[in-house]
């Protein structure tokens, strides 16, 4: 199956790299109008083309399916362009910036007959598979209160978008979207939410949000996301239920670690590679995305999905604005 | 060739690890799990009916009609089966540790080699994200020059034959000396030279040492420490034991531990405390490597002579638990 990368920025990276070591996947081109140099270089390392336009790579008939890895506002043209084309899609997460937006591409798929993926790689991390599994065996009795906690530092890029909350959603739409999708995969729907947030603090280069969910089956959760630390890339998960509880977090979950002394020159030595799976979660949720373009079963989030973690996101940005709870109708 | 379906046998279930190569086989594509014999026959039954296939009450038989056998009998089971699969000419893959003496490993390997099959250790830690990391950095020199090793492979008692010296030759330090020593080897292409070590009954009702300490000198000079011990605690502790090496070199530490990948787990039922552990399939992994290595008639991933320089080590380490001196290894 062929693929076209729309965007070369980093995820875009991510995602050519995984179906290059796809055996019956393959990247011919990148388009990218701000081709940047490290996505020029991949785009030689996989002898994929490189054009400038979407539109240039959308017309080509030898590409049966793209991926749309760019920032989060221009998802939605993009996909319904892709679709219109006639082309499966793999879209990054967050589905699209606005509940339209997400409404409209859902529609214009299913018009044009072609598969949407969106990249909720969450489901994929083994350890929150191995939790959802775990829920749904019971081995904590009925769920009553659920922590979940994810953040770093603030992404901030040269001509970055994501500090741009008209583009990006802020943290609420880029990072907390993740536990979001994966609260209601092993929880069910969420009834209620209350949100506070540094959005509107004029803090620049700094954002997070604390989220108080109810969920229809009464358990109660609090979500939290940050762009507010100096370093480091932090997740936790804790569900208490009736009969026990489970809980992980990936500082304690390491399985390498190293502690070098500096150069001769006083300059830091650079780490070596981490450690982490034999096969990593991107490639787990792209082997599965292509099997289902070809014909195969669903990947284990589906479009539909990526609409319901974009509704709560974006009622938790307006709780954060507005001070107020926001119910959801049944 | 490489199309070909290759017919898996296991003999003998006396060993836990056969359960997980049987499913590990089922789940291979490319790979049948063609019949079981087992020396027990009744056991051989219920795990041929479990794993749906078919005992063979006769060894021969069985060997007759696969192209490689896993054996997973008692330790010192192993060496009468890898000779009863070398009379036949078929490709062994042999449960830890190899033999419970080096004569007889070096006899295993003979036989194999004059037969022309491949002979193979099964030490599955090999086949960690976090051991083939910890290996690369080492070779590249992010270390620098290692001084010390730290290397542990507690667990949990056994029981059954494994506290049994006519059938499993030693206890802890037979049992939990050679997955440390393999990899250590492995990672710094060396041989050991020397050690020193102490052997106890400290925990059960056991004829044999269920703890030990051992420190070794590898012939590269580097000093490695390894804990053995079954140690931890059979109703209580959450998980089965560890694997774990911390390395000192000139320019710096990196540890690794390669079971640290869990969710953590209270159910008031079960009451213990469960780590549950979602890392790699560490036995699925090395079972198809092996499968590929018989289909491509490539060497054993890991040999009968990788094997030896574990059973080697384990051989000094009991002469010094006599001698309370170090020991010369080989």
């Amino acid at each position: 199956m062929r693929f076209g990368m729309i965007g070369a920025g980093g995820m875009a990276r991510v995602h050519a790299s995984v179906l290059n070591n796809i055996p019956g996947a393959e990247v011919v081109a990148f388009a990218d109008p701000q081709m940047p140099p490290a996505g020029r270089e991949l785009a030689q390392q996989l002898g994929a083309d490189i054009l400038t336009s979407p539109e240039e790579l959308l017309a080509r008939s030898d590409i049966d399916a793209v991926v749309v890895a760019v920032p989060t506002d221009l998802h939605c043209d993009l996909v319904v362009q892709a679709a219109r084309a006639g082309k499966h899609v793999m879209c990054e997460k967050p589905l699209a910036r606005t509940v339209e937006q997400g409404e409209r591409m859902l529609q214009e798929v299913e018009k044009a007959g072609v598969k949407l993926a969106v990249g909720h790689v969450v489901r994929y991390f083994p350890e929150y598979a191995a939790a959802n599994a775990s829920v749904a065996r019971g081995d904590v009795g009925v769920p009553g209160v659920i922590r979940a906690t994810r953040g770093g530092a603030f992404p901030a890029r040269p001509g970055g978008w994501f500090g741009d909350f008209a583009r990006s959603g802020g943290v609420v739409l880029d990072v907390m979207i993740h536990e979001l999708d994966w609260l209601i995969w092993t929880f069910g729907a969420v009834e209620r939410v209350y949100a506070r947030g540094l959005l509107n603090a004029g803090l620049p280069n700094k954002d997070m949000a604390m989220a108080v969910l109810r969920f229809r089956s009464g358990a109660i959760g609090y979500v939290e996301a940050t762009w507010a630390r100096p370093s480091g890339f932090y997740t936790s998960f804790e569900i208490a239920g009736s009969g026990g509880l489970l809980r992980s977090n990936n500082q304690n979950t390491g399985t390498l670690q190293f502690s070098l002394f500096p150069n001769p020159d006083g300059t830091p030595r650079p780490a070596p590679r981490g450690a982490y799976l034999h096969d990593e979660p991107y490639t787990v949720q792209m082997r599965d995305i292509v099997r289902w373009f070809k014909g195969g079963p669903e990947p284990r989030t589906s479009a539909a999905d990526g609409l319901e973690a974009l509704k709560l996101a974006l009622a938790i940005i307006e709780s954060i604005g507005t001070g107020k709870a926001i119910s959801f109708a049944s | 060739m490489s199309e070909q379906m290759i017919r898996v046998g296991i003999a003998s279930f006396a060993h836990l690890h056969a359960m997980s190569y049987a499913h590990a086989v089922n789940q291979l594509e490319g790979a049948t799990l063609t019949g079981i014999w087992d020396e027990d026959p009744e056991r051989g039954q219920k795990y041929a009916a479990q794993f749906n296939t078919t005992f063979y009450s006769d060894l021969d038989s069985l060997l007759d009609a696969i192209d490689t056998v896993i054996v997973a009998s008692a330790n010192v089971d192993h060496k009468p089966l890898v000779l009863a699969a070398a009379a036949k000419k078929v490709p062994v893959l042999c449960e830890k540790p190899l033999a419970t003496t080096p004569a007889d490993a070096r006899e295993m390997i003979e036989a194999c080699a004059k037969a022309g099959v491949q002979l193979g250790t099964a030490f599955p830690v090999r086949y960690s994200d976090a051991v083939r990391k910890l290996r690369d950095a080492v070779q590249s020199g992010a270390l620098g020059q290692t001084l010390m090793i730290r290397g542990t492979n507690r667990g949990t008692y056994p029981g059954g034959w494994f506290g049994q010296r006519e059938k499993s030759g030693g206890g802890a330090v037979m049992d939990h000396t050679v997955h440390v020593a393999d990899i250590v080897g492995w990672i710094w292409e060396c041989d050991f030279a020397e050690v020193y070590a102490e052997a106890a009954t400290r925990f059960h009702d056991t004829e044999v040492d269920d703890c030990g300490m051992l420190l070794a000198t590898l012939a590269n000079g580097v000093t490695l420490s390894l804990d053995p011990s079954w140690s931890r605690p059979n109703q209580s502790f959450p998980t089965w034991g560890d694997v774990t090496l911390e390395v000192t070199g000139t320019d710096g530490v990196a540890s690794i531990d390669v079971f640290n990948q869990n969710n953590e787990l209270f159910n008031n039922q079960t009451v213990r405390a469960q780590w549950q552990n979602w890392g790699d399939n560490l036995d699925y992994l090395m079972i198809k490597d092996w499968v590929e290595a018989i289909r491509d008639g490539k060497p054993a991933p890991i040999s009968g002579e990788d094997g030896l320089r574990a059973v080697l080590l384990v051989e000094a380490a009991y002469r010094s638990v006599e001698s309370h001196q170090p020991e010369k290894v080989g």
